[in-house]
């Protein structure tokens, strides 16, 4: 999906619209591994994301997918977009699945091939979705849960080996341009 | 509207496809007496975890943990079967 994504990164950026697609605590790049991930980590780095963005007093469209959704409620934003927003207690459900007990422990599960602290579990599948102001959300047509729009594609996060969908990056970014000029940012 | 086995059993190939990503012709080609779980390279134990939730978010079904054993994923015919019980239940 992270590929689609920086596809779609891509087709923003020759309209003319900046993106950053950050390694969040936990994810690719950042220092801090995956076991020792916290909720509060992750909103921390999202605070720091968006003060440093406001910086240069440019309006921001906070783009979620799936669980990242959970923490893209920013105060000051000029709207909010998702794409197939995953509650935690579904995420959290998906992962218990593929645990290993006999490489977890009682403070941490091994799930999706990674140690992931228990505590940081239950946080998430409590977590609700926020619901922020000014937010649109697109969801799969296989997905039946209420959304702005539906959008026929195969659904990426699921595969085993990672993929690409040009065509959907390309429908995303339009829709989330469009979005974004609703909200005010040219 | 899954009430027709039929229809539950086109949506579940399409499911399999999806989400395991083979060839849609390929999946096409399932009957009732294919065997998945056991027999499919594809459906690995994280398949099996992403085939579950994608069940669960298309036909609005919750999969109990104890739910989940050969009978259900030993077979295409198994597998439409379990979801067609638990959507006619």
């Amino acid at each position: 999906m992270r590929r689609t994504l920086a596809m779609m990164a891509r087709a923003l950026d020759r309209r003319g619209i900046g993106t950053v697609l950050p390694d969040l605590p936990g994810m690719g790049e950042h220092p801090l591994s995956g076991d020792r991930v916290r909720a509060s980590d992750i909103e921390t780095a999202m605070a720091a994301l968006i003060d440093a963005l406001s910086l240069d007093k440019r309006p921001i469209v906070v783009a979620g997918f799936r669980a990242g959704c959970l923490f893209d409620s920013i105060p000051g934003a000029a709207g909010h977009w998702r794409f197939a927003p995953e509650p935690g207690d579904r995420l959290v459900r998906t992962l218990m699945r593929t645990e290993a007990p006999e490489e977890s422990s009682p403070t941490h599960a091994f799930v999706n091939g990674q140690l992931v602290s228990r505590a940081f579990l239950d946080d998430l599948s409590q977590r609700p979705l926020p619901d922020p102001p000014q937010l649109r959300t697109l969801r799969l047509t296989t997905d039946k849960a209420e959304a702005d729009r539906h959008v026929e594609a195969s659904p990426l996060w699921r595969h085993a080996e990672p993929g690409e969908d040009p065509v959907l990056a390309e429908l995303l970014a339009e829709d989330l341009l469009i979005w974004a000029t609703t909200c005010g940012i040219s | 509207m899954h009430s027709d086995r039929a229809t539950l059993s086109e949506d579940i190939r399409r499911l399999l496809s999806d989400v395991l990503g083979i060839a849609q012709d390929r999946a096409a080609a399932f009957d009732d007496t294919t065997e998945l779980f056991g027999s499919l390279p594809e459906l690995d134990s994280m398949a099996v975890a992403n085939l579950l939730a994608e069940l669960e978010d298309r036909l609005g079904i919750i999969v109990e943990a104890d739910e989940v054993d050969g009978e259900m994923l030993g077979t295409f015919g198994g597998l439409v079967d379990f979801v067609h019980e638990k959507l006619t239940r």
